[in-house]
């Protein structure tokens, strides 16, 4: 898969270099240069590693977004390349206020994945579907509970829980220099809490090495 | 890589073996208690009078309003009223006047700022009071270092059932001749009755809910903020004071000696933590009362200057209604210690009328000046009583 195509390929940017001239023109004109030699390069990429920053809806809190980062690894598992299975996980956090608490939700997601994909020149496309579930920390301080002297319990409470999770991801991944190369991912997510299913989002930005 | 694929898997599969453990509650949970104060009403908090007494529910709608107290300050004509410049029968008097218009049952009384938690009671029972948010800075006394705050819990009926103390305040009067601002009271049949406090007066035995931040430094201006001079000093955070209270008369004599009054029986001095003690609220002594017959009404009335700034305002163009007001002519008060001295001229003052919510007096003097640029000179109305000459 990815195997680099006549039509893509691009001659060393060596002349280019020397007419541009502007700090723009260079960058565009190396980031098309290396990434025309990482196709020349590279082999079909049978293991993908990415670390993202991802944001979404915290699993369990209400309001808010969920601000933290993720990584995963990804491994064919056809032999057209197809398909392929992993694990993901992510750390992140959110933060709301009431009248009278500021609760803290830290939401670690592990999952595991299935991924349709697609090679299409340098990009690939996919269609990622994850299961697994969502470790939320929840941290609830009382406001003011030091004016009062309150302590312990009443001043902050701290509570564990594991949520079932689904995901359903599109996502695409370019690569740019040898090895490497940048992905974007989104999509809806599903949580399973006390109250019923939860429906919610979740998207991620970063930076993929593909082998 | 395969080790770390195979961490991610068996923590995804602890993920899906294990679902919806633990309790997340998020935002939507009670608010925590910061304090919770213990209330007892007398079972005879009824028994005194009131614009219900006789009816057979008086307390089927008793409540208890926590009431933080404010910053307060009476008129020197309260205080210090001056001579009759009219002579009995021509005028009531100024006695008359300020028992009628002067705040009840002294100028040391507990004036509310704003009220708080608020629950319904029986009688007899104990009831807890819960408090969600702690004092605002405007109700505390003090610098960000030493502060304190108190508060009276008051007992009430809740005549038109909105569940909280409803209160009132004297006439508000602008200036420069635009009307006054008259409070849309409602019908007196409504007005929230109060049957008694746990802090009436200085001048009387209290329990009273103190709220401290910082240290209680005994140099600083908080002390003097209802003072308990001789108890112990309020705890951290909450606490319950109690004190046995200070006559009026030492406490004026004190005040000019630039000296706090000293409580009349330090046995009485109280400090508790909150789990500790219950505030019980009785009702007034009935000789108290008959005495002092709007002092329980007067917990339900803020007042419009806390400063304690007089304000003078030319003579109304409408005569008075004579026969159902309670005025006198006086000269100005003369505050001792001050070398300012007296101001020449003479005032008409007249008491609010009985039926009012709240208790006030109003002065009227043909010479003068509101405080701001517009002074006056005016001649006097032909309806004016008192003398025209100073």
């Amino acid at each position: 898969m990815n195997q680099p195509k006549s039509q893509d390929r691009v001659r060393p940017a060596s002349g280019s270099l020397a007419a541009g001239g502007s700090a723009l023109a260079f960058f565009l004109v190396f980031t098309w240069a290396t990434s025309a030699r990482a196709q020349e390069l590279s082999s079909s990429p049978r293991n993908t590693v990415d670390g993202q920053l991802v944001l979404a809806l915290p699993a369990a809190l209400s309001p808010g977004m969920s601000v933290g980062v993720g990584a995963g690894f990804m491994r064919v598992a056809t032999r057209g390349g197809m398909l392929a299975w992993g694990a993901r996980a992510s750390w992140s956090t959110a933060t709301e206020y009431s009248l009278t608490d500021t609760v803290r939700n830290d939401d670690i997601r592990l999952r595991l994945c299935g991924q349709l994909q697609h090679a299409v020149g340098r990009g690939l496309f996919g269609l990622r579907v994850g299961l697994g579930g969502t470790l939320v920390y929840e941290d609830r301080a009382r406001d003011q509970a030091a004016r009062a002297g309150l302590s312990g319990s009443q001043a902050e409470n701290t509570s564990w829980a594991m949520l079932p999770a689904a995901d359903i991801e599109g996502l695409v991944v370019l690569r740019i220099w040898n090895f490497w190369g940048m992905s974007v991912s989104g999509g809806p997510t599903l949580h399973g809490l006390h109250s019923g299913v939860r429906a919610g989002w979740t998207s991620g930005l970063g930076v993929t090495w593909q082998h | 890589m395969a080790t770390l694929n195979r961490m991610l898997m068996i923590t995804a599969l602890v993920g899906l073996g294990f679902p919806g453990c633990g309790k997340l509650v998020g935002l939507n949970i009670p608010a925590t208690p910061l304090a919770q104060i213990q209330v007892k009403v007398a079972e005879d908090i009824a028994s005194g009078p009131g614009a219900d007494a006789g009816t057979s529910d008086r307390t089927s709608n008793l409540r208890v309003a926590l009431v933080w107290g404010a910053q307060w300050q009476p008129e020197p004509f309260c205080l210090w009223p001056p001579s009759d410049l009219l002579p009995p029968p021509e005028s009531p008097g100024v006695q008359a006047v300020v028992a009628a218009g002067c705040p009840d049952p002294d100028s040391f009384r507990f004036v509310p700022d704003r009220d708080d938690a608020d629950i319904a009671i029986t009688p007899g029972a104990t009831a807890t009071i819960t408090l969600v948010n702690l004092p605002t800075a405007d109700v505390m006394v003090g610098d960000l270092t030493a502060r304190v705050a108190y508060a009276s819990l008051v007992a009430y009926d809740d005549r038109n059932g909105n569940g909280t103390l409803d209160f009132h305040h004297p006439p508000r009067h602008r200036r420069n001749g635009e009307p006054d601002v008259v409070e849309d009271a409602g019908a007196p049949a409504t007005w929230d009755i109060v049957y008694g406090a746990s802090f009436i007066s200085m001048t009387l035995p209290d329990q009273r809910v103190a709220y401290r931040e910082g240290d209680f430094d005994t140099s600083a201006t908080s002390v003097a903020f209802y003072p308990r001079y001789g108890c112990g000093a309020p705890l951290p955070s909450f606490s319950i004071l109690s004190a046995s209270g200070f006559s009026q008369a030492d406490a004026l004599a004190a005040a000019l000696q630039r000296q706090l009054p000293e409580e009349d029986d330090l046995t009485v001095c109280h400090v508790d933590t909150l789990d500790q003690a219950v505030v019980t609220i009785y009702p007034p002594d009935s000789a108290i009362l008959s005495q002092h017959p709007k002092m329980l009404a007067e917990l339900a009335c803020i007042v419009n200057d806390a400063g304690g700034t007089t304000l003078y305002r030319k003579p109304p163009a409408n005569e008075p209604d004579w026969p159902n007001i309670t005025w006198a002519c006086v000269g100005f008060p003369q505050i001792p210690g001050d070398d300012a001295g007296v101001v020449s001229g003479q005032q008409l003052v007249i008491a609010s009328a009985p039926g009012d919510a709240c208790q006030s007096v109003n002065h009227y003097t043909p010479r003068g000046c509101d405080n701001e640029p517009g002074c006056w000179d005016v001649t006097p109305p032909d309806w004016w009583p008192c003398p025209t000459t100073p």
